[in-house]
C-alpha cells in the first residue's frame, strides 16, 4: 500500500494547505514584512528625522529628558530597538502627586528631543497582526495563529512525502504550461527555501510554546506569573527613603556595553532620585541570536555594580535563540535581506498552493462556465487574500501620508483603512467574474504600491530622488522597494491578462478591459 | 564582499550539481555530457557549497555563517533554476 500512503498524505497536504492558507498567507506577508518594522516606523514617521546613533549618549540624554518630565516618577524605563532603532520609547510610572491623567509614554528621537511625530502604529501593527491579528481577543488570536502554524507543519511534511521527485525536479521551473507550472512554481519555492520554511514554523510555534502548553509550567509553578517572575526575574521598586542624586547613566551604559561587547537596548531607573535608586542595564534586542537579554543592575547613587543576570540554562537558551532565529533581530544588511527574501517565497508558497487546487479542479469541471460553489468560493477567497492583503498594507502607507496629520484615534484609522482596503477586495472578487477580478486586483495592487513613493514626495519633503541626495537609505529603500512590488504585481496582472484573454476572445468575447482602480 | 563571494560560489556549487543532471544537459549547454565528466561536476558542485560553508563559518562566525550560507544557497539554487528554465525555454 505505498501508493495508499503517498495518496493520503496528498490528501491531507491539499485539505490542510488550503482551509488554513488564507489565513497562512496574512500570517507570511506580515511577518515577511516585519523584518523590516524599525524601518517601516521610520517611514510612516516621517517628522524624526534624527535616529538613535550613539547607545550611552542617547540613553543619557533620555534620562535627562525623563529628569525634567517625570521629576516625581518611581520607575524610568527607555528601550531602544538596537542599531537600527527608529527612535527611543520611554515609559514611566508616575509618583503619587501627579494628576491621573498625566502621560506615562513618550518617544525620543536621537537628538534626545520628544519626537513630533504623527500618531501611527507603524512597523509594530503589521508585526502584532502576525500573530495577534486585529479586533479579536489576543489569546483567541494566537490559538488561531497556532492552530494555523500546525497545518502548516503538516502540510510541509505531507507536501515532502507527496512530492515523489524532490531530487529530480530539484531545479525545474517550467513555464507557460499551466498546470505544470504553477506545481513547478509551488514545488520550486518550497523545496529550495526548505530549511526556511520549515525554521520559520517550527519556531513560530516555539515563541508561543507557553501559551500552547501551559502544562509544564502548570505542574511545577502556584501560577503562570510565578513561573515568569522566576525565568525573567523583574526586580520593582522599593520604597523611597529620602533622597539622592541619580548617579550619570552614560558610564554606566558603557561599561555595560564593554562588559557584554554588545550594545544595549534598554536602561530601568527604579526609584530615580532616591537613595534606594537602582540602574538596570539590558542588552540590545539585536546584541545576539537569543532573544533573553542579559542584564547588570548598579546602585543609582554610588553607580557600583551590584548583581549581573544572565539566563542560561540549556532549555531557556534554546528557547530564546529559537525565537531569536525567528525574529532575526541580531541579523544585519545581507542576512536581513536573505530573512526577506525567504520570506516572500515563503508567501509565493503558499500563494501558489492555493491557486493551484483551482487550476487543478477547473479541468475537470462539468461545466467550465457554471462551476459549483465550493469552486467559486475558493476562487473568490484566493482573490481577497492573495491580492487583497497586500492591497491593505499599501492602503496602510498611503492612508498614514493621506490622513490629517493631527487628530486623536489617527492610528486607528490608518489601520481602518488597512481593513477596509482588504474587505473591498474581497466584495470586487465576488461582484465580479474571477478572470477580470484577478487581473483588476493586482493591477489595484501594483497601481497602489506604485503610488506610495508619489504620494510620499507630494506630502513630505523626503522623496525617494531627496532621500538618494541626503544618503538616506531607510527611506531610499522603503520607496524603491515599494516600486519593485508595483512592478511585480503589475507584471502579475499583466500575465493573468494575456492568459484570461487568449481563450475568451476565442469564444467570442472581448477581451478583459483595462484594469481599473475602482476598488482604491 | 565575503557576502558577494559566498553567493558566487553558492551558484557555482547549484549550476555545477544541476550540470550533473542527464536531463539538464542539453538545455544547459547543448549537449550531453560524458559520464565521468557529470561525475566530476556533481562531486566539484558539492565541494564548491562544502567550502563556501567552511569560508561562512570561518569569516562570520558559525551560527550567523550557518544562516548565511543557508540563505545564499536557496538563493544560489534560484538563480540556477531560473538559467535553466532561460536557456530551456528558448531551445524547445
Amino acid at each position: 500500500m505505498k501508493n495508499g500512503f503517498r495518496q493520503s498524505m496528498a490528501w491531507l497536504h491539499t485539505w490542510t494547505g488550503l482551509l488554513l492558507g488564507w489565513l497562512l498567507f496574512a500570517i507570511f506577508v506580515t511577518g515577511t514584512s516585519s523584518y523590516f518594522q524599525e524601518e517601516i516606523t521610520a517611514w510612516m514617521t516621517p517628522e524624526v528625522r534624527s535616529v538613535p546613533a550613539d547607545g550611552p549618549k542617547s540613553f543619557a540624554a533620555a534620562t535627562r529628558w525623563l529628569e525634567r518630565e517625570a521629576p516625581g516618577a518611581s520607575e524610568w524605563s527607555v528601550y531602544s530597538a538596537g542599531k537600527r532603532a527608529a527612535g527611543l520609547q520611554l515609559y514611566w510610572v508616575n509618583g503619587p502627586d501627579a494628576p491621573a491623567d498625566a502621560p506615562t509614554d513618550a518617544r525620543l528621537d536621537g537628538g534626545g528631543r520628544k519626537a513630533e511625530a504623527r500618531e501611527t502604529r507603524g512597523g509594530e501593527f503589521l508585526y502584532r497582526f502576525h500573530y495577534d491579528l486585529h479586533y479579536i481577543n489576543w489569546y483567541w488570536a494566537r490559538w488561531i495563529v497556532g492552530i494555523a502554524a500546525m497545518a502548516m507543519l503538516v502540510a510541509i511534511f505531507s507536501g515532502i512525502v507527496t512530492h515523489k521527485k524532490i531530487i529530480a525536479d530539484f531545479f525545474l521551473l517550467r513555464l507557460g504550461k499551466g498546470q505544470r507550472s504553477w506545481l513547478d512554481a509551488h514545488n520550486v519555492s518550497s523545496v529550495l527555501f526548505l530549511p526556511f520554511i520549515l525554521m520559520i514554523t517550527y519556531t513560530g510555534l516555539v515563541s508561543l510554546a507557553t501559551h500552547y502548553m501551559p502544562w509544564g509550567i502548570a505542574a511545577n509553578y502556584a501560577d503562570q506569573q510565578k513561573f515568569f517572575d522566576t525565568t525573567f526575574p523583574w526586580p520593582t521598586p522599593a520604597e523611597k527613603v529620602g533622597p539622592a542624586p541619580l548617579t550619570a547613566v552614560a558610564p554606566l551604559v558603557e561599561r555595560a556595553e564593554r562588559t557584554w561587547g554588545a550594545g544595549a537596548g534598554s536602561v530601568r531607573i527604579l526609584n530615580p532620585g532616591d537613595r534606594t535608586a537602582q540602574v538596570i542595564v539590558s542588552t540590545a534586542p539585536d546584541a545576539g541570536m537569543s532573544v533573553r537579554p542579559r542584564s547588570l543592575t548598579f546602585d543609582g547613587v554610588t553607580g557600583k555594580l551590584i548583581s549581573a543576570h544572565n539566563p542560561s540554562g540549556a532549555s531557556t537558551a534554546t528557547e530564546g535563540t529559537m525565537i531569536g532565529l525567528h525574529a532575526g533581530r541580531f541579523a544585519s544588511g545581507v542576512l536581513r535581506t536573505l530573512y526577506f527574501l525567504s520570506g516572500l517565497a515563503g508567501c509565493i508558497m503558499v500563494a501558489s498552493g492555493l491557486i493551484l487546487w483551482t487550476v487543478k479542479r477547473r479541468a475537470k469541471l462539468a461545466d467550465p462556465d457554471r462551476p459549483h460553489f465550493g469552486f467559486r468560493l475558493v476562487e473568490k477567497l484566493n482573490v481577497g487574500a492573495i491580492a487583497g492583503l497586500p492591497f491593505a498594507i499599501a492602503a496602510y502607507f498611503l492612508a498614514n501620508r493621506l490622513l490629517p496629520v493631527g487628530g486623536a484615534g489617527r492610528s486607528d484609522r490608518e489601520i481602518a483603512a488597512f481593513f477596509i482596503a482588504w474587505g473591498a477586495v474581497f466584495v470586487w472578487a465576488t461582484a465580479r467574474p474571477s478572470a477580470r477580478a484577478w487581473v483588476e486586483a493586482l493591477a489595484a495592487v501594483a497601481v497602489s504600491f506604485a503610488l506610495v513613493p508619489v504620494i510620499n514626495a507630494l506630502t513630505t519633503d523626503r522623496s525617494l530622488v531627496a532621500s538618494l541626495i541626503a544618503d538616506d537609505w531607510v527611506f531610499a529603500g522603503f520607496d524603491a522597494t515599494m516600486l519593485l512590488i508595483a512592478a511585480g504585481f503589475g507584471w502579475a496582472a499583466s500575465k493573468v491578462l494575456r492568459r484570461s484573454a487568449g481563450p475568451r476572445t476565442a469564444r467570442g468575447k472581448r477581451p478583459a478591459r483595462s484594469p481599473s482602480v475602482e476598488v482604491a | 564582499m565575503i557576502h558577494f563571494l559566498l553567493l558566487l560560489l553558492a551558484t557555482a556549487g547549484f549550476g555545477l550539481l544541476c550540470l550533473s543532471r542527464e536531463r539538464h544537459q542539453r538545455d544547459l549547454i547543448g549537449r550531453k555530457l560524458p559520464m565521468r565528466t557529470g561525475y566530476y561536476a556533481r562531486w566539484s558542485g558539492i565541494a564548491i557549497l562544502a567550502i563556501a560553508f567552511v569560508l561562512a563559518g570561518s569569516r562570520l562566525g558559525w551560527g550567523v555563517g550557518t544562516l548565511e550560507w543557508l540563505g545564499l544557497a536557496s538563493v544560489g539554487a534560484v538563480l540556477t533554476m531560473a538559467m535553466l528554465s532561460r536557456r530551456s525555454g528558448r531551445i524547445s
